[in-house]
């Protein structure tokens, strides 16, 4: 019961200061990693990880730890309740952070939140929804839309 | 802003193999960085059956498939077929899923009286896929059987299963076919 109750002391980018339960913590495949070598007994610095995000994976991991019981369609339907919360920068920053921390379940229901959008959208429609700068020369454009000419005509 | 200035490459890649084969290719089209993704080997191998491998060394052509990027082989192989199994079986992509397409060569499946050439003769045919044909001459029983190995297809899925005729030059009424899957 001891080894659940010890806290693992996280400090984000712009100084902010989390304790959380080594349980919760262990979400983390990097943090785990730390522990396991002796390497967590002090805080541990988080570069480009933000006070918000850090505390928004912290309440991610929780659930999942506390829900560990629960069936996996509650834990569906909590994931799902938990990433439709999240706008798109956000979102982006939890992909860095689950990335950097290897929290393998967020990593994958971020990223899978990115490609259900980008799914069935025509590549302006893409770069419309994310802002994204199209770089591509038209001659450049064109050869990669010849390139990739039947999924342009092919329904998913 | 611009995700594909923020996330690293493995996690755009991670985001492109989520979506479809098709969503991938319209993607590369999106931006240099989504291109460079969209296009990734670690994308494509995940549009693979995750068999590949086993399945293209067995053809002729093995050296020139496991020479190709991913995207390339994956285009490759939903446009054009390739012989397994001594040359009995095709194999194919279909284009958009993904998904495993076999055909069974007549040589693959048994056919009574098979071995008779006064009832069937094996023949070439220049538009067929395989080496050999079997031609019915004359028949009283028709009974062709075909066996697919379970190692050969995706689990959780769901099969279908088409016979293809060839040619049928006269039918006689008297014959009756039944087909029964397993």
């Amino acid at each position: 019961m001891a080894s659940t109750l010890k806290k693992i002391i996280l400090k984000s980018c712009d100084g902010k200061i989390l304790e959380v339960e080594e349980a919760v913590a262990v979400q983390s495949q990097m943090i785990k990693n730390m522990i396991e070598d002796d390497c967590a007994n002090e805080e541990i610095p988080l570069p480009d990880i933000t006070g918000e995000i850090l505390s928004m994976i912290i309440e991610y991991c929780k659930m999942h730890v506390d829900g560990e019981n629960n069936s996996n369609n509650e834990l569906i339907a909590r994931d799902a309740d938990f990433i439709t919360r999240v706008d798109l920068n956000t979102l982006y920053y939890l992909i860095v952070a689950a990335n950097f921390l290897n929290v393998k379940s967020l990593l994958d229901l971020t990223c899978q939140r990115v490609a259900d959008i980008i799914k069935g959208k025509s590549p302006e429609e893409i770069r419309l929804t994310f802002n994204i700068k199209n770089d591509f020369t038209p001659e450049e454009e064109e050869e990669i839309r010849k390139k990739n000419a039947w999924a342009f005509d092919y329904k998913d | 802003m611009d995700f594909t200035r923020i996330l690293p490459e493995e996690c755009l890649c991670l985001i492109i193999s989520l979506t479809s084969p098709a969503d991938a290719c319209r993607s590369a089209m999106v931006c240099p960085a989504l291109r460079s993704a969209a296009d990734s080997d670690a994308v494509w191998e995940k549009f693979l059956p995750c068999d590949y491998k086993s399945i293209i060394l067995e053809s002729s052509s093995s050296a020139k498939l496991v020479s190709m990027g991913k995207k390339e082989l994956y285009f490759s192989l939903f446009s054009h077929h390739i012989l397994i199994q001594n040359g009995t079986m095709s194999f194919q992509l279909e284009k958009g899923s993904g998904k495993k397409c076999y055909m069974l060569g007549a040589r693959a499946l048994s056919i009574i009286w098979g071995d008779t050439p006064f009832y069937w003769t094996w023949t070439s045919q220049p538009h067929s896929r395989f080496s050999e044909v079997a031609e019915l001459k004359l028949v009283w029983w028709l009974e062709v059987k075909g066996r697919i190995e379970t190692r050969f297809l995706s689990l959780l899925l769901s099969w279908y299963l088409k016979l293809v005729k060839v040619k049928a030059r006269r039918v006689n009424p008297c014959c009756w076919a039944q087909e029964q899957y397993y």
